[in-house]
């Protein structure tokens, strides 16, 4: 607890902070009382605490106040006028306070302090997300900012129904977070279970979102029932379906859960186009995904095992392409593979105009090159080209898609359509395993409904879409139960 | 845990388990795909779904609860009596499903894979499914049933220049003396009614809805594929021993030259969802006739081994698999299993005088 020692409290301070640089602590007199602002470098914005503390502070005639806690009622009631002002009791409150971008004032004779929220660290402005883009609609994406991002949900959603509530986890970090849902909308069960989960997180340290991601989750290897979205739009829509967004300060990606596997292939751009286009993209990105994941495998199994089922002037070319390469089709199709993941690993992590040499480099002249040296046969580049390309069309599959493209080649290679047979029904079980908080996975695919039918493959026309509320458990017939969660 | 599925989902595995079979009848089961064919397919039918009526009764009076376990509770002899007799003709099922599988991949576009690979990987898959558990085995029977419907689809299309309908002639019955055989053995093909009878205590809601989806869907579909059958090949019907892969060798979809190698991998992957569906069935026959919840868990896993090393012992040893399959074919060991669960279970809530309709008599004590 705080003492009414002015001396004694900034050393406890002091040493709580290891008299770390950043903590800045100003003395002076108001009202002819000794006080101390105590804040932290960087975190708080010096017009705002002239503005809002130092102004009104120094405004105080001399010797106006004489009882320290007529002093302490005074900043605490008409004194002040900052939006976030609260009293603080303890040096841990003081410390936790100036983390967080506030100024903290400490009284000389009294025993508790007042924060006042003056924050003011740099932070990315608003700009289009990289990885969730549309052609049509809002351009905002989150920021690394948590209460940037609370306004980007609350400008969408402003009525009661959005509830925003912050805690903090992370004992070193002590990173706030974000649970946000619609009352309404959301099972309380989805909720509770989302908050008890975030507050008994074992970690100390949390920078990304990401962290927290694995406790939301079941244990699967390759899939997640939690989403991820950089925008605000995709957020409050999920939020409408009785989702709960957790949103974490320093993370552009804020979390949703549950998530659904048949989400991975819908698009934003698809609610403002035709329905009947947009049933068409979505068959599309389906066929991409099967297309990315199977291709090359496929290729190296009927090469390999069942040249009957290729129409014969096809496997004629194929024939008199592969003939030409030094390498079995297996080996062939791994090499290309793995040179193409090497090279979208270097492309990604490269600046962006490096990663263009790089695809330049990788893609038209060693691809053209391995070619005409006739180390790979020109039919199984353009398969795992086009398998590659696909993959990019669901885009938060790609690394999932990566690795099932990589087993299936393998099995693929090795034992024809049987060993491509067993991977796939490995994988299909493996996904339809998923599923927590009472919804699964591959719902509304497997198990089948109707219902949920009217945005997954299809998207109904919004006439009737918009008629009815599109709530996740009413919509796949699912419920929460304990075991669930 | 005790997961649940619905019984859209218990119905679509079903369905897919038994046009599993009828795609892989094994040959010379004296099975004749002629125009009698139609006849025999709705006669079967109509046979289980009389043979059904007390088991769908039953079922509707133990909401909430499983048959077995009623039986169970009120007569633990009987319980027992009928989980033994159950457990074996489910491990046969199982093996017999593996043995089919394997024999129909190993002798269309599979014979790439030998004996040895086919169980390592059969089995792996198998032991995989279990151990993810009903739920998920259930739901991917459903993707599964979409591709076999896909597929189905699929050759109907690519097959519409060879469909000629006048190939098709008016008889219901061509030859007299094997009607009546054709029919019994089409209906000791059912086993699906013993995976009813062991999981419709895990479905959740209308667990009996499951049957009459199950007959119907069957019904219409294996009528579908005779449509086919005759109607693409004629007088030549009657000859073929595996007339669906026959039907996709001849699907030409401008991709691919024929479609068979996709046919054998929509079977291969419906007999590891069948055995699996085939192995749940037994650990809750084990957890409701003998009440053991931690034993059932690592049998299950012992049975689909069982299963998959019986399988290959009636591949290397011919003479013993054929008594057995001789007996199973005469349908009445299924119809006697079927009547006697389903009777057993019906007296046992008329001595306790519950079980009302959309009441659980396991639970009143």
């Amino acid at each position: 607890m705080l003492e009414k020692s002015l001396e004694k409290n900034t050393i406890t301070i002091r040493t709580l902070m290891k008299n770390s640089s950043d903590l800045i602590l100003k003395y002076a007199r108001a009202g002819g009382i000794d006080i101390c602002i105590v804040s932290c470098d960087g975190q708080t914005d010096a017009r705002k605490l002239a503005e809002l503390v130092y102004h009104p502070l120094s405004a105080l005639d001399a010797d106006s106040v004489t009882d320290p806690d007529d002093l302490a009622a005074k900043i605490g009631g008409e004194l002040l006028i900052a939006a976030d002002e609260k009293p603080v009791y303890s040096p841990a409150e003081v410390i936790n306070a100036i983390m967080n971008g506030f100024c903290v004032i400490l009284i000389d004779g009294a025993d508790r302090g007042y924060a006042v929220g003056v924050q003011g660290f740099e932070t990315r402005s608003v700009t289009q997300p990289e990885n969730h883009r549309n052609v049509r609609g809002s351009r905002e994406g989150f920021v690394e900012a948590l209460h940037t991002n609370i306004s980007l949900v609350r400008r969408r959603v402003k009525s009661t129904e959005l509830v925003i509530k912050t805690m903090s986890v992370g004992k070193t970090s002590n990173t706030e977070i974000c649970v946000c849902y619609m009352p309404g909308r959301t099972d309380a069960k989805l909720v509770k279970a989302v908050t008890e989960k975030l507050e008994t997180l074992p970690l100390s340290l949390i920078l990304e979102s990401g962290y927290i991601q694995p406790f939301l989750e079941r244990k699967d290897p390759l899939f997640s029932e939690v989403g991820a979205t950089e925008r605000p739009d995709v957020l409050v829509s999920k939020l409408y379906e009785g989702r709960v967004g957790v949103i974490v300060d320093g993370s552009p990606f804020v979390l949703f859960v549950p998530k659904l596997f048949s989400e991975n292939f819908i698009m934003l751009d698809d609610y403002v186009e035709k329905p009947v286009f947009a049933l068409f993209i979505r068959a599309v990105r389906y066929l991409a995904f099967l297309i990315s994941i199977l291709l090359p495998g496929f290729y190296a199994a009927l090469a390999n095992f069942h040249p009957e089922l290729i129409p014969v002037s096809l496997l004629r070319n194929l024939a008199a392409s592969e003939s030409l390469t030094p390498y079995s089709v297996l080996t062939e199709c791994v090499i290309l593979d793995l040179f193409y993941e090497i090279m979208r690993e270097a492309g990604l992590r490269l600046p962006s105009n490096v990663g263009h040499a790089i695809s330049i480099v990788g893609g038209i002249v060693i691809g053209d090159i391995v070619v005409s040296a006739g180390l790979v046969g020109a039919p199984m580049l353009l398969t795992v080209a086009i398998a590659s390309i696909s993959g990019y069309i669901v885009s938060d599959l790609n690394n999932q898609i990566a690795l099932m493209r990589f087993a299936v080649i393998i099995m693929g290679g090795a034992f024809g359509l049987f060993g491509i047979t067993i991977t796939l029904l490995i994988f299909c079980i493996g996904v339809c395993s998923v599923g927590a908080y009472g919804v699964p996975f591959t719902a509304p695919l497997s198990p089948f409904s109707f219902k949920g039918m009217r945005d997954t493959l299809l998207r109904i026309s919004w006439h009737h879409l918009g008629r009815t509320d599109p709530e996740i458990y009413e919509m796949n017939g699912a419920e929460i139960k304990e075991d669930d969660i | 845990m005790t997961s649940e599925i619905g019984y859209g989902g218990l119905a679509a595995a079903m369905v897919l388990s038994r046009i599993f079979t009828e795609a892989t009848w094994l040959p010379r089961e004296c099975t004749e795909y002629g125009m009698q064919r139609f006849t025999v397919t709705i006669t079967s039918f109509l046979l289980i779904a009389v043979i059904m009526i007390p088991l769908f009764i039953a079922a509707g009076k133990t909401a909430g609860g499983d048959l077995i376990s009623a039986i169970s509770q009120r007569s633990k002899a009987l319980g027992a009596f009928i989980g033994v007799i159950l457990s074996v003709y489910l491990l046969f099922a199982a093996s017999e499903t593996a043995l089919r599988s394997h024999y129909y991949a190993s002798s269309t576009v599979f014979d790439s894979a030998s004996s040895l690979y086919f169980y390592v990987f059969v089995g792996a898959a198998l032991l995989f499914a279990v151990y993810k558990g009903l739920e998920a085995s259930s739901r991917t029977g459903v993707i599964i049933f979409g591709g076999l419907i896909f597929l189905l689809l699929l050759m109907t299309a690519a097959l519409l220049p060879e469909i000629k309908p006048d190939r098709l002639y008016p008889a219901l019955i061509d030859d007299e003396e094997s009607f009546f055989p054709q029919v019994i053995k089409e209906l000791s093909e059912n086993a699906e009614a013993l995976i009813f009878i062991a999981l419709c205590g895990r479905v959740r809601g209308r667990s009996r809805s499951a049957l009459p989806v199950y007959i119907a869907v069957s019904c219409a579909l294996m009528l579908f594929m005779t449509f086919l059958y005759n109607t693409v090949f004629g007088r030549l019907t009657p000859l073929l021993d595996f007339p669906f892969y026959t039907l996709s060798s001849v699907s030409d979809i401008t991709l691919l030259h024929r479609i068979n190698g996709i046919d054998v991998m929509v079977w291969v992957m419906a007999s590891v969802i069948k055995a699996a569906f085939l192995t749940f069935a037994f650990r809750e026959t084990i957890k409701g006739a003998f009440g053991s919840e931690k034993a059932a868990k690592p049998l299950s896993y012992a049975f689909a081994l069982a299963s998959l090393a019986l399988s290959g012992l009636f591949t290397v040893f011919p003479g013993m698999f054929e008594p057995i399959s001789k007996l199973c074919s005469s349908g009445i060991p299924l119809a006697a299993v079927v009547l006697l669960v389903s009777s057993a279970a019906l007296l046992c809530m008329r001595e306790r005088g519950e079980g009302r309709k959309g009441t659980s008599f396991l639970t009143k004590k």
